[in-house]
């Protein structure tokens, strides 16, 4: 079943490429990664982050100061970039603010307040501090609660949390609530912020890579984490002459693992093949494929696998997350931006980092971007619990 | 696109015994509080078994009642709501990141996303369809099923619907309280199946009026215990065949209204 494809309208990132459209498109077109090694609070192994810098002085507006955490900073960071609030302001005064939706992803939320909170405890009497506030910070919720109310808008909404597919699938959602009339304009989005919780636990998985991350590399030895934000407008068609367009979606389940993806990419293949299948597209439309390419060994391994069983082995693809890390919960909405950038600018980022392809991956990702006008193009993400979400953008 | 209400299930203290739970929502027997048994996820392989919380246990007692012998495995979705999640697991991780050391399992770790249940839930039943897992804090009821309905309304098929919020350990009791555990399940389709309960239509905000009581008011206590609790109205009308309308908490203190019919 093919799906009407919906205008982006506006566009807001930040992330460790820096804050706003033009930042990471610089970043992108000169190889240049936004990974540091600057490290985090209380953080005792070495890997190198992709880090907001700053995020702990923003200042969230003054009557929504209860969903301060560093989250909600982020949010708040992208929301005032690009334009992004006069872009809404102008899609309030054509809809009606109780007619835009507002669909966010994140993976732990303000995790870090609950983790502060805990340390506090331990060090004082036992109790968590009494201006802790679990709901309006670290609650899953909070990230819809917040971005609702900063932008003044009242149509339906809540926030998916599958992990790393988490605000790829707010797509899904925005798109399914337009076309059943619960709203005519989406906003849709996702944010994720480093916490100890993500890192100790990814730790604990031996996923995570004391070195620069090398997605598809030979020598790949796991992720790097980043954090970051992105938000973009979803339109009905007619808004958005020679605007970039949402074309398709596909959803699956591995069934297989709690933390590790089905090894043929069978969950990979059937989000894929159901993406093509609502964009009207055969597997040769599509130019150039954004990849999850964590750079952890199973990942690449099981996507790799899928794609070729899709696509064949020749088909463009690279992942990004040598540029900004993996930004877990927000790396759906952060590629999906990557992916129109590349649309809108005709180029197709590189795989950075990669040195020495692991040859028994049967696809073939380009370390150095490729100029080229591209007119369909694909963004995978898979997270934990087997989640799996592919994205088709195009002209 | 009409919404075809095929199969409920309710699981709780004093709801375990599916025939029992059925008399009390047509209002024959009072609700009573007991104890929950300890619940065992049979489905699952027994190493993932071993692994499961509470609240996992929970939600997968709840949504296995509504799986059917003719279900097609590979398109069926999901959607898991949870205002909170696994608070349990907030509680244990967090106390291990307070510590020097700073040492978590690999399973605790997994198990702390909000997806958890969802993907026991895909593993115990090889269910490879698409699946959702949100939150919508005291609104993750009615935002979850309007997810849910709008998945039958776009695209086809067969939902199962599941809302589940477990009470939180001492230490994050004060910031976020439930009386009691409570899950509830519904399978929608866009076509009616033997044994069909009823239909459904989401009316949309309501700008006056309150939200529903249970009409088995022994219930009321477990209505107001939790955001999932807000569905018992409408979960007591479906299995009472009653053509009515429904308001629900919806969200930042908005009401939602929904119509059933038969």
């Amino acid at each position: 079943m093919t799906m009407q494809p919906l205008a982006i309208t506006a566009k807001t990132v930040v992330n460790a490429c820096g804050q706003g459209e033009t930042a990471l498109l610089e970043a992108l077109m000169n190889n240049a990664s936004g990974l540091s090694q600057q490290g985090y609070p209380d953080l005792s192994f070495d890997t190198w982050l992709g880090k907001v810098n700053g995020l702990e002085t923003v200042e969230l507006e003054s009557e929504l100061k209860h969903f301060n955490c560093r989250n909600n900073q982020l949010a708040y960071k992208a929301l005032e970039t690009d334009s992004f609030r006069l872009s809404i302001k102008a899609a309030k005064e054509k809809y009606g603010s109780d007619r835009i939706g507002v669909f966010v992803g994140t993976s732990t939320s303000g995790s870090a307040e609950t983790e502060n909170a805990y340390k506090f405890a331990r060090k004082s009497d036992g109790a968590l501090p009494t201006d802790f506030n679990l709901m309006t910070t670290h609650n899953t919720a909070s990230l819809h609660d917040y971005v609702r109310s900063s932008l003044g808008l009242s149509g339906p909404g809540h926030v998916i949390s599958t992990a790393c597919s988490s605000s790829a699938k707010v797509f899904a959602a925005a798109y399914r609530h337009i076309i059943s009339g619960y709203c005519d304009a989406a906003i849709v989005g996702g944010v994720d912020s480093l916490c100890l919780s993500i890192l100790y636990g990814f730790n604990s998985l031996q996923l995570v890579s004391s070195e620069i991350c090398r997605p598809y590399d030979t020598d790949r030895k796991g992720i790097n984490i980043g954090e970051g934000a992105g938000f973009l407008l979803l339109e009905p068609i007619e808004a958005g002459h020679g605007k970039v367009k949402f074309k398709g979606y596909g959803e699956s389940s591995d069934a297989y693992h709690m933390s590790t993806p089905h090894p043929d990419g069978d969950g990979a293949v059937q989000s894929m093949t159901s993406a093509l299948l609502r964009a009207g597209l055969e597997a040769g439309d599509i130019e150039y494929i954004n990849l999850h390419g964590t750079a952890t060994r199973n990942n690449d391994a099981a996507e790799a696998h899928g794609i070729e069983r899709v696509f064949g082995e020749s088909v463009a693809c690279s992942s990004t997350k040598g540029f900004t890390g993996h930004t877990l919960g927000a790396a759906g909405i952060t590629e999906a931006i990557i992916s129109i950038l590349a649309l809108e600018h005709s180029f197709m980022p590189a795989n950075l980092n990669l040195q020495n392809l692991d040859t028994n991956l049967n696809v073939k990702p380009h370390s150095e971007p490729c100029m080229r006008p591209v007119e369909n193009v694909m963004s995978n993400n898979f997270g934990f619990g087997g989640s799996n979400c592919s994205l088709i953008f195009g002209w | 696109m009409t919404v075809f209400i095929n199969d409920i299930s309710v699981v709780g203290p004093g709801l375990v015994d599916k025939t029992l739970t059925r008399s009390i929502l047509r209002g024959d027997e009072h609700w009573v509080y007991k104890d929950m048994p300890p619940l065992k996820p049979e489905m699952l392989p027994v190493n993932e078994r071993r692994r499961t919380t509470m609240i996992i246990k929970l939600a997968l007692e709840c949504i296995q009642s509504l799986l059917k012998d003719h279900d097609d495995l590979k398109t069926v979705a999901t959607v898991f709501a949870s205002s909170d999640g696994d608070l349990g697991i907030v509680d244990k991780m967090c106390s291990a990141l307070a510590e020097e050391n700073k040492i978590i399992s690999p399973t605790l770790f997994h198990n702390s996303v909000h997806n958890a249940p969802a993907g026991y839930w895909s593993i115990a039943a090889s269910m490879k369809g698409p699946s959702t897992s949100l939150s919508a804090g005291d609104a993750t009821f009615m935002a979850g099923l309007q997810e849910a309905v709008s998945q039958v309304e776009v695209e086809g098929g067969t939902v199962f619907f599941v809302a589940y919020d477990f009470p939180a350990p001492e230490m994050l009791d004060t910031f976020r309280h439930f009386d009691y555990p409570l899950a509830i399940a519904i399978r929608l389709s866009n076509q009616a199946e033997h044994q069909v309960l009823g239909t459904m239509k989401l009316d949309g905000v309501k700008a006056e009026g309150k939200t529903s009581r249970c009409r088995n008011v022994s219930m009321e206590e477990l209505r107001q215990a939790s955001p999932v609790g807000c569905g018992l109205p409408l979960v007591e009308a479906i299995v009472r065949r009653a053509r009515m309308q429904v308001v629900l908490p919806y969200l930042q203190d908005e009401l939602f209204q929904i119509s059933i019919s038969h």
